[in-house]
């Protein structure tokens, strides 16, 4: 879903993929499997994505000291890593509390709390080893345990994690969901230091999993003591803990004196006040009351700023720029009419000219042909998408019965209707009427969610975690439709590309999955159940004396990585 | 040397050529310690002659085309602010028709005098003066009222204590301005006995303002009367109740009614009293006088002196 | 003593419409609070375990019946996004709100006290119809765009103030000075024409009389009695007087009472939502009791209601 509010997607089943790294350019790429004895990958750097000066190969050293002063709409609505789910509280997540496995600077997964780690040859069982000595900020020493009532916690009904479903593929999550069993099967700890993750069936991308927040791990004995205020009271092994919280006013981070991470702690202290929008914001960046402009990465700059800020001297060496890992597209819902109808849809895709829309952005956004974006491993350079077509589009219509055009409700987000008004200037000019339907954004989610509600509706979605299971099956498999919160929102059903997705989901061979799913991605395109449109960049402006401020293409931001300058 | 001599003033108000006249020449004078009774009708110009010994009057509209107004010898009319402030109070007090209107109906008895007191003999601003002032003016429980608002008095105890303000920086003048009209009969005798009994207590000259001709002869020394702005005949108080000489002030002796009268009609005056620049040429009472000839509206009769102090502008004035 | 009473009563059923009010606009609101709290991804087994947990299936009769037990016993519950007790949330934010209202109060009655005196010694003077045309300006301008464009000119153009949020006494200078312009103009007026009325009054001469400088016949003697309606409409002007805080806190991010009741109202969070209603209604309602009870302190002539 949109970048605003992303949460982790609901993915209720089991997938038998291969993370590989990134290929962001051309097919295939260079997988690389994590390697089964666990050991250091090399870190690898996104390419199209644009370095400030500071980030150059010749590495200055971090200075200490400093508070880092930043800003945001909304305060956070909780700091327990069971319950945040959306990626404005991930960052903060990150500087309390760590998990098994962590990311690079791109996606490749390096060890964390888990020094390495086996798995089986069925691909069904994770051995972690941990790593010793580390503790919480409440002195105790972690242990395997912490790992097992952690993941146990997510699982628990009670707790009402918006992130569990992704567990559920751990061996005796259901039975201990539906309270036949007192603990999870898969989930044991023979050793202090031995952690070991059982799941049902061979999942791949299960590591990607644990880098998800509720899998960071916590102590029980804090998180019985404080209860429901836990989410205000963190406890964890992060580099940083929570000096101060006045709810929805002010957060202060200092350092952890617990942590070993010296070189996450160049910060002494990191503020975060809450509330104003984007504009206030951009006002106090340049008057030196803030040193990121915007963390909220949507997209980082305020459009109506956009322009100037590139064209300033004083901050235009001082954006950093990352194509987003999310695309927006117009849904078509083949279970209404007229857009069950192939040539409607296929006329829909004709008629809309992605450049202009692109132009309506000032460039912050690259069109698309496709439904992944270009930082997605699989990415599809290749991939035969609609161009524009007005006449084309207008043929189409007539040969489906609609030579006088039709009328439908385009629904949109409230703060996208120039968005979708360009939409609806490109449509009406192949004869169809599509009347804006602007709602709240929860509005939009719960009616595009629901079966048969919403005729078209302008979305997006944004990545969980690298790997095109993430887009194809979650939003083009017609065995998960489901009659409410449905993320299918095409309510698209083809038997081929089902038969597909099953296919990659039981492929072994890194290189040939990601080839099936782009043969998938290629079928959906060409059967329109939806109009590909375009992929932001995101973008972070900071204070010439903030450094070490590198977009991270699932994280965004790791503030932990910073240090100031002056 | 009199206290307060007003030479030949006039008063107009508003500019040229719009300009009312109110006051038309008008002069009198007062001793130290003699009390004068101004009468006349609503309209005569009396309040406006009184206001205009401390330059109370509101300027604009008021202006001085001419004239003097000296007290002790100073001339009111050239004063500068502070001069004027010194002699406000300290040098004339006043009295006001409506006292409950003229006390500040947010602050206490006691302060209003206090700070007379302040403005004027800072020394003596205590508690205990407020007390003795108001002892003076027959007020009873004097240390209670002192604490009271003035909605909390009847009449003529809020007149009493407007007089006690009055007195309290010593001025040598008192102007009462129709200082018992809005009270009643009973009162207005308690209030110019008080009145009287003070003349003599502290040897203050009083300016007494009333269209009463009943209560002037109790108190005044002389009597001034005036009609239209000007004063039209002017004598000892006496002397002029028995024998009024010009027939405006012999025709208003007719229209108070006595104890021993008959209860016939009461004579009236006839006609009313002309409004500003409405005045008609020549005497101004002349439309409504009983013996007006036609002379009488050529020309604006002079101010006679028939008698040593006694002055009457018309020369009928031997005509019943 | 009835009087009193009565009083007592009203306030309480005014209180209780408020929230029974407020309780069915919530309804009405299209926006399911679980989708907030859980996020957009979150699956509808989760939005059925909030609604569960929230009761927010429940009847309406059933859900206000809840609520109103709750608010008996003196609770106002716990915000469903937060979690944080909304008398926590409230207390906190009143410092702020309570700063910005004073400061914003100081400075207008500095202005206006003068500026109403001083027009109405010299009516009609250039400089009262000056000030006519400025007054009438003053009350016309919109909160939030007057305190848009302050910020944006005398904090982020020119510099000469912190642009947002409140870390010290400077930061609230021109949020109160925003505050203070938009009533600075009808209590100006307000002050001049009691001002007017009371010179025109017969004790006004008295005191002249006395020998009082102009200065005190003025500010002593004219302002005391113009001012009495002044504060008992100022005491009543609590109301109006939140709605431009409103505004004005939410343009200089300030955590007081006003960001808090629009960020509730974003969260479709009701306990917040109906806390925050509560307590500017208690406010109004207790501002005018204040009001009832000083008016016989102020004014003399009045015996306080007995």
């Amino acid at each position: 879903m949109r970048l605003l509010a992303q949460s982790l997607r609901h993915d209720s089943g089991p997938s038998v993929s291969v993370p590989v790294g990134e290929s962001p350019t051309g097919t295939g790429g260079s997988p690389v499997l994590p390697n089964q004895n666990g050991a250091r990958h090399e870190i690898s750097r996104l390419p199209d994505s644009a370095q400030s000066a500071d980030a150059t190969s010749n590495a200055p050293t971090p200075k200490r000291g400093g508070t880092l002063r930043l800003a945001l709409p909304t305060d956070v609505s909780s700091l327990d890593p069971a319950l945040a789910f959306d990626t404005i509280s991930q960052p903060f997540l990150l500087l309390l509390y760590q998990g098994l496995v962590e990311y690079d600077d791109g996606v490749k997964l390096l060890p964390c709390l888990a020094t390495d780690w086996n798995i089986s040859e069925d691909l069904r069982i994770y051995t972690f080893h941990l790593r010793p000595g580390v503790r919480f900020s409440n002195g105790r020493e972690v242990a395997a345990s912490d790992f097992v009532y952690t993941l146990e916690r997510i699982l628990n009904p009670k707790t009402a994690a918006p992130t569990e479903s992704y567990f559920e593929g751990i061996a005796g999550a259901k039975d201990f969901r539906a309270g036949k069993a007192p603990n999870v099967r898969g989930l044991r700890a023979p050793r202090s230091d031995t952690l070991v993750i059982e799941l049902e069936e061979p999942n791949p991308p299960f590591l990607y999993i644990l880098t998800l927040p509720g899998a960071l791990v916590v102590p029980r004995e804090e998180v019985e003591r404080f209860g429901q205020s836990f989410a205000s009271h963190p406890v964890g092994t992060g580099p940083y803990r929570l000096a101060e919280w006045r709810r929805g006013i002010k957060m202060r981070f200092e350092r952890n004196p617990l942590s070993s991470q010296a070189d996450r702690q160049n910060l002494d202290a990191i503020e975060v006040m809450a509330g104003g929008d984007s504009a206030l914001h951009m006002m106090r960046f340049e008057r030196g009351e803030l040193d990121i402009a915007d963390i909220t990465a949507n997209p980082g700059i305020p459009v109506p700023d956009f322009l100037r800020i590139q064209r300033d001297p004083r901050w235009h060496n001082l954006i950093e720029k990352m194509q987003g890992p999310l695309t927006e597209f117009l849904v078509l819902n083949t279970e209404m009419a007229p857009f069950d109808d192939l040539k409607v849809r296929q006329a829909m895709n004709y008629a809309i000219d992605k450049n202009k829309v692109v132009k309506l952005l000032h460039g912050t956004a690259t069109p698309v042909n496709g439904v992944l974006p270009s930082t997605m491993p699989g990415f599809n350079t290749n991939l035969a998408g609609f161009r524009h077509d007005p006449a084309r589009a207008r043929q189409l219509l007539a040969a489906s019965g609609h030579a006088g055009g039709f009328s439908c409700k385009l629904w949109c987000w409230n703060e996208e209707t120039m968005i979708a008004s360009a939409l609806q200037y490109d449509l009406a000019q192949a004869g169809i009427n599509a009347q804006l339907n602007p709602v709240a954004f929860a509005t939009l989610v719960e009616s595009t969610e629901r079966r048969k509600t919403a005729q078209c509706s302008l979305s997006g979605w944004s990545q969980d975690y690298p790997d095109p299971s993430d887009f194809l099956d979650t939003m083009y498999n017609g065995n998960r439709i489901t009659e409410e919160g449905c993320q299918n929102g095409s309510f698209y059903n083809s038997p081929r590309v089902n038969k597909l997705l099953a296919e990659a989901a039981a492929c072994q061979d890194p290189e040939q999955r990601l080839r099936i799913y782009q043969a998938a991605e290629q079928a959906v395109v060409d059967d329109a159940p939806v109009v590909p449109l375009f992929q932001r960049y995101i973008y972070a402006l900071r204070q010439p004396w903030l450094r070490g401020v590198r977009l991270h293409p699932v994280l965004y931001f790791r503030f932990e990585r910073m240090w100031i300058e002056r | 040397m009199p206290l307060l001599e007003i030479q030949n003033l006039q008063i107009d108000f508003g500019r040229a050529p719009n300009a009312l006249r109110a006051l038309d020449g008008v002069s009198l004078s007062i001793e130290p310690g003699k009390t004068l009774g101004l009468v006349g009708e609503s309209g005569s110009g009396k309040s406006v002659t009184a206001l205009s010994i401390a330059r109370l009057l509101a300027s604009p509209p008021a202006f001085y085309p001419g004239g003097r107004i000296l007290l002790e010898g100073r001339d009111v009319l050239k004063m500068k602010a502070a001069e004027l402030r010194g002699i406000r109070g300290g040098l004339v007090s006043y009295v006001f028709q409506e006292p409950g209107a003229s006390l500040n109906p947010v602050f206490r008895i006691g302060n209003q005098i206090q700070e007379a007191l302040k403005l004027h003999r800072p020394e003596a601003a205590t508690e205990a003066e407020v007390v003795r002032l108001l002892k003076l003016v027959g007020i009873p429980a004097p240390e209670a009222r002192a604490r009271s608002y003035p909605h909390e008095m009847s009449g003529g105890m809020q007149q009493r204590a407007m007089i006690a303000m009055a007195l309290a920086p010593h001025p040598k003048l008192l102007v009462a301005d129709e200082p018992t009209t809005a009270l009643d009969v009973t009162i207005q005798a308690q209030i110019i006995e008080l009145l009287g009994r003070l003349r003599q207590q502290l040897g203050m000259a009083i300016l007494l303002i009333t269209h009463n001709l009943g209560i002037v002869g109790d108190v005044a020394d002389q009597v001034a009367v005036m009609y239209a702005g000007q004063i039209v005949e002017t004598a000892p108080a006496r002397e002029l109740l028995q024998r009024p000489l010009h027939p405006y002030t012999r025709a208003l002796m007719n229209s108070v009614p006595g104890l021993d009268a008959d209860a016939g009609r009461l004579t009236a005056i006839p006609g009313a009293v002309p409004r500003l620049g409405a005045f008609p040429p020549g005497c101004r009472f002349a439309p409504r006088c009983p013996i007006a000839k036609a002379e009488c509206s050529e020309k604006i009769p002079e101010l006679l002196e028939v008698e040593p102090g006694r002055f009457v502008r018309c020369p009928f004035w031997e005509n019943e | 003593m009835t009087r009193l009473i009565t009083r007592f009563v009203w306030s309480a059923i005014t209180l209780l419409g408020t929230a029974v009010l407020t309780f069915f606009l919530l309804n009405a609101v299209p926006g399911d609070v679980a989708r907030v709290i859980a996020g957009s991804k979150a699956s509808p087994d989760v939005i059925k375990e909030i609604h569960a947990k929230y009761h927010l299936d429940d009847p309406w009769w059933q859900r206000l019946g809840l609520y109103l037990g709750q608010l008996a016993r003196g609770d106002l519950g716990h915000s469903y996004v937060t979690d944080q007790p909304v008398s926590e949330a409230i207390l906190t934010r009143i410092p702020t709100t309570a700063a910005l209202a004073s400061l914003a109060v100081v400075m207008w009655v500095a202005v206006a006290v003068p500026l109403g005196a001083l027009t109405a010694k010299f009516r009609g003077s250039w400089f009262d119809r000056v000030t006519l045309v400025l007054a009438t300006v003053s009350l016309s301008l919109p909160a939030f765009w007057l305190a848009r464009m302050l910020q944006y000119w005398l904090s982020y153009k020119l510099g000469w103030f912190p642009v947002a949020t409140f870390q010290s006494f400077r930061h609230l200078l021109l949020p109160a000075a925003s505050l203070a312009i938009l009533s600075v103009g009808y209590y100006a007026r307000l002050i001049h024409t009691n001002m007017v009325e009371a010179l025109d009054s017969p004790y006004i001469r008295a005191a002249r009389a006395k020998g009082a400088s102009e200065t005190r016949v003025l500010f002593k003697h004219a302002l005391r009695n113009a001012l009495i309606p002044v504060i008992t409409i100022l005491g009543m002007d609590v109301a109006g007087m939140l709605g431009g805080v409103l505004f004005i806190e939410n343009v200089f991010a300030l955590p007081g009472i006003g960001t808090l009741a629009v960020q509730s109202v974003f969260n479709l969070d009701p306990p917040m939502i109906m806390g925050t209603v509560l307590f500017t209604g208690a406010l109004v309602v207790g501002a005018n009791w204040v009001v009832d009870l000083m008016y016989g302190w102020i004014d003399p002539r009045i015996k306080s209601g007995t």
